[in-house]
């Protein structure tokens, strides 16, 4: 069984990412939202 | 299908053969076979893990859905970033320091061999069938379509498939993903222009966007929660939680795709594409059904869409009452496209009578559809005809792309959009059939039964893996063909599996306490009771959706309380 060899940015903080993640999924459900609401009047 | 749309077909299905196997030289010993010794970008493992989840029935069943039904399918991957920042934190560092081929294999550093036997069984039996159903459903659609031979069309797909996964190993299956997801994209970016473009010129996309809105086609969240509805915001958000959490976390389909990236982060990063790029997607398959159906508001639809059936009808008693059906349809056609004409040129009162009456029609049309199915079903004893999905006959969705591909758009086109069909079949099937193979291989063949070969063999038993599960699979294409309802039972109760095979991979992470009999017992309990819930009368309407936060509940309660009633497991390190 092969171990893995940890690399330079295996723990490199991801923090940002998951938040910029969140962000953006939270505005894309904003976004359909409002595609919904505008078209469906 | 022209001289034209051949050759796309057959550039296609060459290219992707000769590049699947020019990664045979790189896949020499069984860790560059099924790892691809971990060192591929994160960019083309995140287009990979996309490509996988991506099936024919997806882009041809997704774009039907929407034409009968609207954008509301798209709640359904509203848990899937959550999923995957979650995945990212938890499982992802723990199977990739680990140096695990499998999901599974981490199951038995945590408890025992017959966890890790189960979970991987269950894996092996529930993907096997899938794959079949992953073949048989574009192929049953595109011989019914172009008359094409059922067999030759499952092994125009499966026998490809089996020889780039066979030789190239997981290298190939990634990198083809990669040309597979940019046919695919490319194929429904040009659908999408073709239907802007075939708009009527006094229409803007704009006004089709309300014509769509007036028929229910953009409603895209529902807020109300109720758990018999599959497509609702609660049931996305939280249902799709939990499935996308199991099927990235615990399927080794996916996740051999992210233990093949050259770091933790890499790993994390393909992921994390999907949360980005996968809603999009989507949104694109489901706006090609949508202005499909705006298509078929300005050009004449036919009444059903599956020929195969209505020819049984012409020949049949019934005839007679099936064109006068038509003529019924034709004529309330006229009324909605001129009552959509007018709702999207005029304004004021006009505007609203005009879009009643559309509203009015398109109901209407709806009635004459389902008395037509109804027809079809006495006719041919097809028992599903009975249903609908949105407005449309069920067994009608699924043709709607298919018949607006080969009737309506011009040469080269078309076999783009076929090369496209094909395309997210192979990738699929590619993916389960490493997977599959891969699991046999580590959790099976050298784990219980021949421990201490040499790599090379492992490498052999691999690639004979690779082309027994291809062949199971595409006789279960076939087979499905004649089963049925009963390959839908089989995935059903593969879906059930999901929600427990969660529940051990939590239980090992969050219960200090859990040991292996705990984790065996409340995994067979976790699917006994999914399986009841599932099939009980008095919950069987209960979405599928919540099967999986249910079974990783009782996973959970049940695995933690015979862990507590047996003897603790000496220290592991897992």
């Amino acid at each position: 069984m092969s171990q893995h060899v940890v690399q330079a940015d295996d723990d490199a903080p991801m923090g940002r990412t998951y938040s910029l993640v969140i962000a953006c999924h939270i505005a894309v459900i904003a976004i359909l939202w409002w595609i919904g609401r505008t078209f469906s009047v | 299908m022209r001289l034209l749309d051949w050759l796309v077909v057959a550039g296609y299905l060459l290219w992707i053969v000769v590049d699947g196997l020019r990664r045979t030289k790189a896949s020499t010993g069984v860790e560059g076979y099924l790892l691809a010794n971990r060192s591929l970008p994160w960019w083309a493992v995140g287009l990979s893990v996309m490509a996988t989840q991506l099936s024919a029935i997806t882009l041809v069943g997704t774009t039907g859905q929407a034409y009968a039904d609207g954008m509301r399918f798209i709640q359904f991957y509203f848990g899937l970033p959550f999923a995957m920042v979650i995945l990212s934190v938890t499982l992802v560092p723990f199977f990739y320091r680990s140096g695990v081929y499998t999901a599974y294999e981490y199951l038995e550093r945590r408890f025992d061999v017959k966890t890790r036997t189960l979970a991987s069984f269950l894996f092996l039996f529930g993907r096997s069938m899938s794959t079949g159903a992953i073949i048989s459903a574009p192929a049953v659609i595109l011989s019914i379509m172009f008359h094409w031979n059922l067999t030759l069309t499952i092994l125009a797909i499966g026998g490809p498939t089996i020889l780039y996964t066979m030789l190239g190993g997981v290298q190939a299956v990634t990198w083809t993903d990669v040309k597979q997801m940019a046919i695919v994209v490319g194929g429904l970016v040009c659908a999408v222009l073709f239907l802007i473009l075939g708009l009527p010129d006094e229409v803007s996309v704009g006004q089709a966007l309300h014509v769509a809105g007036a028929a229910g086609r953009m409603n895209t969240i529902d807020f109300h929660f109720d758990p018999k509805q599959t497509y609702t915001f609660w049931s996305g958000v939280i249902g799709g939680l939990f499935l996308h959490l199991s099927y990235f976390g615990c399927d080794q389909s996916q996740v051999q795709r992210y233990l093949t990236a050259k770091s933790l982060n890499q790993a994390r990063h393909s992921l994390l594409m999907s949360a980005f790029v996968k809603i999009p997607l989507q949104i694109l398959v489901l706006m090609v059904g949508v202005f499909m159906f705006l298509f078929y508001v300005f050009n004449r639809p036919p009444m059903l869409f599956n020929t195969e059936h209505t020819a049984k009808v012409e020949q049949s008693a019934r005839a007679g009452d099936y064109h006068a059906l038509e003529s019924d349809f034709a004529r309330v056609y006229e009324q909605r496209k001129t009552a959509a004409t007018t709702m999207a040129t005029v304004e004021g009162p006009a505007h609203e009578t005009a879009r009643e009456a559309f509203r009015a029609a398109t109901a209407e049309m709806s009635a004459i559809r389902g008395r037509a199915a109804l027809i079809v079903k006495d006719v041919t004893g097809v028992a599903n005809y009975g249903d609908k999905t949105g407005d449309t006959p069920k067994p009608d969705v699924n043709y709607v792309f298919p018949t607006f591909v080969t009737t309506q758009l011009p040469q080269g086109l078309v076999g783009l959009i076929i090369a496209a069909i094909f395309a997210a079949a192979m990738s699929a099937t590619a993916g389960e059939l490493s997977a599959t193979a891969t699991a046999t291989v580590i959790d099976v063949y050298k784990r219980l039964l021949n421990k201490s070969e040499s790599d090379a063999h492992y490498l052999l038993f691999s690639r004979l893996a690779v082309a027994f599960w291809g062949l199971v699979a595409c006789v279960v294409a076939h087979v499905a063909v004649q089963l049925g309802s009963l390959i839908e039972v089989v995935n059903r109760i593969g879906s059930i599996f999901y929600g427990s095979l969660l529940g051990v991979f939590v239980l090992a992470l969050t219960v200090r306490r859990a040991n292996g009999h705990g984790a065996f017992i409340g995994l067979l309990s976790g699917i006994l009771f999914v399986m009841a819930f599932a099939y009980n009368p008095g919950t069987r309407s209960v979405s599928y959706l919540w099967h999986n936060p249910i079974g990783v509940v009782v996973v959970m309660v049940v695995g933690t309380a015979v862990s507590l009633m047996t003897k603790p497991q000496p220290a592991r390190d897992a």
